[in-house]
């Protein structure tokens, strides 16, 4: 790709991103980002959920600024509760705790919460780049790619996300297929026929995504975390010396880069994501250390990497999702749920259809970041007194927010009653520990791939071996075979178990 | 919940179970989906394909819960499962009859009492600025047509 062609669409992006409105919704994302991350049991999914129905009013370039502004500001706010909490305010800091509410004991909260904020900044300053650079080339390929082999790169990033999941890797294929075909049921778009709609009139138009993120994220939560007792210990509510010293910056600057690295990768492929990017990176640098038995002491880089990672993954998991229109997990599921609120289809041909929009909102990834240094510091104070809010009060709150949500949407009551169903039935899923981010992956799939399915199958005459003759094609299948057999071989079963245990 | 000897993991039982119910519940209900030609599918393709492979998952599940020990089935939390949902189902039926006010104080009222806790005197300046700040933002601001309260 060109240099001046980057530098033109870059000059695009920030002119969307740096208009007054833009910035007002980036602003407003990145604050909601970082208090949902701040507080514990409150996740970007959900809160995303929680707000699809809002961004219905803002014009799409505002929702989408805002919506991506909430995945990465929480990464930045989770770090400040598992600093000074010892708890991880979002699943991806759960490993920032370990060194980094040791530094807060040793009464160096500052450093901690300052590293963790440059390291995401640096991370997210390359992650922002490094999507400029490579959607353009990304989105061309997309575009030659024939209906099969969308089918089977469909087929790729299920099989990636059903690897990636926590726990049972059957259970996870299980909720794929039951997402997909929870996402068929409606007016079939090729024939005109029913189906699964049981003469349920909210139904033939399908299932809305809304109620199903809000129902099986947001009510779900609130049932399962109400059960769970919490505990909330802070440490100390004044952060004082924020400033690390050159030592530190110097300890934790080979972190960061290394962080930011592995995060980069590791979002990109389908199914990654903060979380596993944290952990990652976090034994990374505990193998490279000579001293790895300090960490978990209160090491700078144990703070750093894995802060680093968790930004620059959440940044690059957009790649896969703005280039092919795939969305890698649930929180593009969201973003995906966003743009088609506003009659976006999400794919290559974003880019070149609504170059403003696309090139603004990976702009806004860099203001969103450098708003998030600048706020973030001094606002400490606030976030940590919002967590004496109890969440025996925040449960009610987004109980509520969850139903006007959902009511709000199509202004149907009925809608509501879905979310309802979906509550329950997340609930049992829970229980059975059946993850429900695969789920929804499928969901948002299911449509798109009988779609491409029917066209693959209508192109090749009825000649289902396209899969296996077009060369892309059978690349991504052979790709998610080989996936599969990896997490069923032994070997590297043992150490996927062992890597999520230490969560 | 306990588990005779026989079930050595009841949660990977009725995991099975349910995967494979849905399954062939779905094959059931689209039996008569048109299944039309290779160059065409039709609208049964697609649901069956997914049908039979829930099946397979769920029997798969199944026999590993009998054959290898894993987590037993816990019990529910019926509290807060079972208000939180009812707070749910009443927003439904009264939003639209009773309006956002009467509304509100019937859902948080219910989801108060699925969690522990909780100080009256709290709880209701809690709710008095919850429902302030539902009129400003989904009445006034976003302009929802909701009744504020049952007799408007």
């Amino acid at each position: 790709m060109e240099l001046s062609d980057l530098g033109s669409n870059l000059a695009l992006g920030f002119s969307v991103a740096l208009t007054f409105q833009n910035l007002f919704w980036c602003l407003v994302g990145t604050i909601v980002g970082t208090a949902i991350g701040v507080l514990p049991g409150v996740g970007p999914v959900a809160t995303m959920a929680l707000l699809l129905p809002a961004t219905y009013y803002l014009p799409a370039e505002g929702a989408l600024i805002m919506l991506a502004g909430i995945y990465y500001g929480a990464q930045y706010g989770g770090s400040t509760t598992a600093i000074l909490v010892n708890l991880p305010g979002e699943s991806s800091s759960v490993i920032t705790c370990l060194d980094g509410y040791q530094m807060a004991r040793q009464g160096r909260p500052g450093p901690a919460l300052a590293i963790a904020a440059i390291g995401s900044f640096f991370a997210g300053t390359v992650a922002t780049i490094l999507i400029a650079v490579a959607a353009p080339p990304l989105t061309k390929l997309a575009q030659q790619f024939t209906p099969a082999d969308y089918c089977s790169l469909m087929v790729l990033g299920l099989v990636t996300a059903v690897v990636m999941a926590h726990g049972s890797v059957i259970k996870a294929v299980g909720m794929v297929l039951l997402g997909l075909l929870l996402g068929i049921v409606g007016t079939d778009v090729q024939s005109g026929a029913l189906r699964y709609t049981f003469g349920v009139d909210i139904l033939f138009d399908g299932i809305n995504f809304v109620p199903i993120a809000m129902g099986v994220f947001g009510l779900n939560e609130i049932m399962a975390n109400l059960t769970n007792k919490e505990r909330r210990d802070l440490l100390t509510s004044k952060v004082s010396g924020l400033m690390p010293t050159m030592a530190d910056l110097k300890m934790s600057f080979g972190a960061m880069v290394r962080g930011t690295g592995l995060g980069s990768l590791l979002g990109i492929l389908p199914g990654g994501g903060a979380v596993l990017a944290s952990f990652a990176a976090y034994t990374l640098e505990k193998r490279i250390s000579k001293t790895p038995e300090k960490f978990g002491t209160g090491m700078i880089q144990g703070v750093a990497a894995p802060e680093s990672a968790n930004n620059a993954a959440a940044q690059t998991s957009f790649i896969p999702m703005l280039t092919l229109g795939i969305p890698s997990n649930a929180v593009m599921a969201m973003m995906v749920g966003g743009m088609m609120i506003h009659g976006i289809i999400p794919g290559p041909q974003v880019m070149t259809d609504k170059p403003g929009l696309f090139w603004g909102m990976i702009a806004s990834m860099w203001v969103g970041n450098l708003m998030l240094v600048v706020f973030n510091l001094p606002l400490v104070g606030i976030w940590v007194k919002m967590l004496t809010v109890p969440y025996r009060l925040l449960s009610i709150a987004i109980l509520f927010f969850c139903c006007i949500g959902v009511y709000s949407l199509n202004n149907s009551a009925d809608e509501v009653l879905l979310i309802a169903l979906f509550g329950v039935v997340g609930y049992l899923f829970h229980k059975l520990d059946c993850e429900p981010a695969p789920m929804l992956l499928g969901f948002i799939l299911g449509p798109m791939m009988e779609t491409y399915l029917r066209r693959a199958m209508l192109l090749a005459r009825g000649d289902s071996t396209v899969f296996v003759t077009s060369p892309l094609s059978l690349t991504f299948l052979v790709m998610s075979v080989l996936m599969l057999l990896l997490v069923v071989v032994p070997a590297v079963r043992k150490t996927r178990e062992k890597a999520f245990q230490e969560e | 919940m306990s588990k005779g000897p026989g079930l050595r993991s009841g949660q990977d039982l009725l995991c099975g179970v349910m995967f494979a119910a849905v399954g062939a519940g779905a094959l059931w209900v689209g039996r008569n989906y048109p299944m039309g030609s290779p160059v065409r599918l039709g609208s049964g393709v697609f649901p069956m394909l997914l049908s039979y492979g829930l099946i397979g998952v769920g029997a798969i599940i199944f026999i590993k819960g009998l054959l290898t020990d894993g987590p037993r089935l816990t019990g529910w939390a019926w509290r807060p499962v079972l208000l939180i949902t009812l707070a749910a189902v009443c927003f439904a039926l009264l939003i639209e009859p009773a309006g956002l006010v009467a509304t509100m104080l019937v859902v948080m009222t219910l989801g108060a009492l699925a969690g522990e806790g909780h100080k009256l005197r709290e709880l209701a300046m809690f709710m008095l600025v919850m429902i302030l700040m539902a009129i400003g933002i989904f009445v006034w601001g976003l302009g929802m047509p909701i009744k504020v309260f049952p007799w408007n």
